[in-house]
């Protein structure tokens, strides 16, 4: 998570709202991800009406993949690795990316199922399934921080901290 | 004319043959307009270029060569892969191909999954718009892996130990001249071999 003192907490924009823990007397307060309103605005300008989504050219979301998008990068947005890259694959699936300097994180999101495939120094590690329909924020993240963990430092949970 | 290196049709793979996938163009988002993409070769890869979900456990590759990428093979095999993305809803442009030597997908090191290149030509069908391929080689999911997983496993093998040829639209008269070069020469040596042949 970024973090960054800025005293007493001021509200945050109504976009980023999900990832402000409440209101904190003292201390540092979270500062959402620089990049998250960037991709919630493309993904909210990629939905599509009728019209485009008859066209069927690969780059209209439906309402329903768009608030799943939505929903998973604003829960997890302070685990992720990253800025990501987002597209439709060509089995229809919304597909986010995120490079890192050990590895990369694909993110798969087909209905309300997201799944997980880490590549950590080119090794595929297990895939990881989660259900965004029942998904909170915070076993979300508390999942993705291990996985983003390795991919930022190369290292496995094991070597972490020894 | 220069002839064009073609596998016999069980011809095992080489462990020097560069393999193939075929890349095409990275697609975008409608919203997505504004955002600038790093443009290192390693950047236009995606986990969607190894995506296989059409036929059950095989990803198609193809031969690109003997013992590495041989342009004859390239304008060959070229207007096949323009036409097969041309023709998938929604349609994509082909850009090229991302290779790496067969015996890297053989052994790719430790704890990188393994693929065993198996040779597979395609023979021409009319009826369903097939053009012969007799390059064409594929490799099996492993057993138990969805298609996503195997495609993450192979995007991160051919981006670990690959190269990107990528087909450029505009041919500059370097490669106009080379390519000439290239056909006067093996003009040459089948005038020659084929001399001794005869002797």
């Amino acid at each position: 998570m970024n973090w960054i003192v800025l005293g007493t907490g001021s509200p945050l924009t109504a976009s980023t709202s999900s990832s402000y823990t409440g209101p904190m007397n003292s201390g540092p307060t979270p500062v959402p991800t620089k990049w998250l309103g960037a991709v919630q605005r493309i993904v909210q300008n990629s939905i599509g009406g009728e019209k485009e989504l008859d066209r069927n050219d690969g780059r209209w979301l439906t309402e329903e993949a768009a608030s799943a998008a939505m929903k998973f990068f604003e829960f997890a947005a302070d685990a992720l690795p990253g800025e990501p890259f987002i597209y439709k694959s060509i089995s229809g699936d919304l597909v986010s990316e995120f490079k890192t300097k050990y590895g990369m994180l694909t993110g798969v999101i087909s209905g309300t199922q997201l799944m997980l495939y880490p590549v950590v120094q080119g090794k595929p590690q297990d895939e990881q399934r989660y259900d965004l329909f029942t998904a909170d924020s915070g076993s979300l993240q508390a999942a993705l921080r291990p996985i983003t963990e390795i991919l930022r430092t190369g290292k496995h949970g094991a070597d972490l901290g020894s | 004319m220069a002839r064009i290196w073609v596998p016999e049709a069980n011809q095992p793979i080489g462990a020097t043959e560069p393999i193939g996938r075929r890349l095409f163009e990275t697609p975008r988002l409608a919203g997505d307009i504004l955002r600038g993409r790093a443009d290192g070769w390693k950047d236009v890869l995606i986990t969607d270029h190894f995506l296989e979900s059409r036929d059950p456990g095989e990803v198609s590759l193809d031969r690109l060569g003997r013992f590495g990428v041989d342009p004859l093979v390239r304008d060959v095999l070229r207007p096949i892969a323009e036409d097969m993305f041309a023709s998938r809803t929604p349609p994509r442009k082909f850009v090229g191909w991302v290779w790496l030597k067969a015996d890297k997908l053989r052994s790719p090191g430790k704890g990188a999954s393994a693929y065993d290149p198996l040779p597979s030509p395609v023979h021409a069908d009319e009826l369903h718009k097939i053009k012969e391929n007799a390059h064409h080689a594929h490799v099996c999911r492993r057993p138990g892996d969805t298609a996503w997983i195997t495609a993450v496993a192979l995007r991160a093998l051919f981006e670990r130990h690959g190269s990107l040829d990528r087909v450029s639209e505009k041919r500059s008269r370097l490669w106009i001249y080379s390519r000439w070069i290239f056909a006067v020469c093996g003009r040459i040596r089948t005038y020659f071999v084929d001399r001794s042949a005869r002797r």
